[in-house]
């Protein structure tokens, strides 16, 4: 058996199953037989025994309640001028509507062509209508965006500082204070900012800020309720890369025609030996904006 | 001198699902047994630590998780010393008891934390949110330590199937 990053998930729900449906008279009747061996215990030995006192204070809980009430008036409040979300079901998003996600809950949102936008928790967005199509203006935290591919109308995520035009294709957009991130799981993406245009394809991300850290895109994703489902995908895209390039050679590389080392504004990691082949059909196909 | 009431209260609120937890770890009942009676032992001659007070579920899990992997050292320890009497089929076949027991092998080489937050996912089936609940963290920690925990786990599961 091949421990893949597929299988695993699969290997560990199936090894586990068998103890999840243990009869329950199997378990109460083995709790039951250690409850009566502490009894003999402490009929045996009641002076090594030290009294408990279960934590429940009463005024714990009426502080913790206040609390509470005070985070629901909050929600509430929020909540009265955008729809409410929660990862459990899915929103279907509307133009002209604002989206955000607390701190321990992220969302599943859909639009109308069936594209899926992944919340992240402490995220805030928008769709707004854009000249030839809509668009997510994405103001803090991530979405992973799994859009079909386009028969009409555009579709762009914007963060402060870059836009992406999406195509058939499954990407994240991270807005953070010092820049922003975009990274492909599957497909391609073409990545605008200011008057760069760059197009990014599976397994590569970019950044707007050179000061911006970056992890493997597998670890850029891991807080979605989907990563078993995007783990395949990038595993998928690292086979056709490899493919079409050979073995996977991920490195730094600044802005493509700034060359190496260059300090310019976008830094994308990508896959080196296909990066003379991507420059090429960039050279030849013209801008579509 | 009866069991106090309120250990009583507590040992039927949580000792199901360390039972299960023992269990799934040890694939042995009478070993799941030993787990569930020295943690709630050392809560009877010990008294309640501060971390129990801060979240009882939590300590306990963690609890279960840490002692049925100190067995199952222990277990592969006597077996290096002894190696006659776990001697495995020359023809082995695949079963689920057996990946399964590599996978408790490679589970007590993982760091506790991260076998306790698998087992949480995969045998008790609590979502990410919930994991981080029991555990006292956040939601991003957990998704973030479950990734490089399987991760982890994949290697550690075929540097196992390649010594067999």
């Amino acid at each position: 058996m091949k421990y893949g990053e597929r299988s695993l998930p699969a290997i560990l729900n199936r090894s586990f199953a068998r103890f999840r449906i243990l009869p329950h008279q199997e378990v109460q009747g083995a709790c039951d037989r250690v409850l009566s061996r502490l009894r003999n215990e402490v009929e045996r030995d009641p002076a090594a025994v030290v009294p408990i006192r279960l934590v429940a204070p009463s005024r714990l809980r009426w502080r913790r309640l206040a609390i509470a009430a005070a985070a629901a008036v909050v929600i509430l409040a929020v909540l009265s001028v955008r729809p409410r979300t929660g990862l459990d079901a899915t929103v279907e998003m509307a133009e002209g509507q604002a989206y955000r996600t607390g701190a321990d809950s992220g969302a599943m949102l859909s639009l109308p062509d069936n594209s899926r936008v992944e919340m992240r928790s402490q995220s805030d967005l928008a769709l707004e209508r854009a000249d030839d199509g809509l668009r997510i203006q994405l103001s803090k935290g991530s979405v992973i965006v799994n859009a079909p591919a386009r028969r009409a109308g555009q579709l762009y995520v914007r963060t402060k500082d870059l836009t992406v035009a999406i195509t058939g294709t499954v990407f994240l957009v991270d807005a953070e204070e010092a820049g922003s991130r975009v990274a492909v799981i599957q497909g391609n993406v073409r990545v605008q900012h200011g008057a760069m245009e760059t197009n990014l394809t599976q397994n590569e991300q970019l950044v707007s800020n050179p000061s911006m850290k970056s992890a493997p895109v597998s670890e850029e994703i891991a807080w979605s309720q989907n990563i078993d489902i995007h783990l395949d995908q990038l595993q998928q895209s690292r086979k056709t890369i490899e493919e079409r390039c050979g073995a996977s050679d991920m490195r730094t590389v600044w802005h493509d025609n700034g060359g190496f080392n260059l300090r310019l504004p976008l830094t994308i990691w990508r896959n080196y030996k296909c990066q003379h082949e991507r420059d090429a059909q960039m050279r030849t196909k013209p801008s579509e904006n | 001198m009866p069991l106090q009431s309120e250990f009583e209260e507590l040992f039927r609120e949580h000792s199901q699902m360390l039972y299960r937890t023992a269990y799934s770890l040890l694939d042995n009942g009478a070993d799941a047994e030993d787990v569930l009676q020295t943690i709630f032992l050392r809560l009877l001659r010990g008294g309640l630590p501060r971390d129990f007070e801060r979240n009882p579920k939590g300590y306990l899990y963690r609890a279960a998780v840490n002692l049925s992997l100190d067995t199952i050292r222990a277990r592969k320890r006597q077996e290096s010393a002894d190696p006659q009497r776990f001697e495995v089929p020359t023809e082995s076949i695949q079963s689920t008891e057996e990946t399964h027991g590599r996978l408790a092998e490679a589970l007590a080489e993982l760091d506790p934390e991260s076998t306790q937050i698998i087992v949480l996912k995969y045998l008790h089936s609590y979502k990410d949110a919930d994991i981080a609940r029991i555990l006292g963290t956040s939601r991003g920690a957990i998704a973030m330590r479950l990734l490089r925990s399987r991760s982890r786990l994949k290697e550690l599961m075929r540097a196992l199937e390649e010594k067999q």
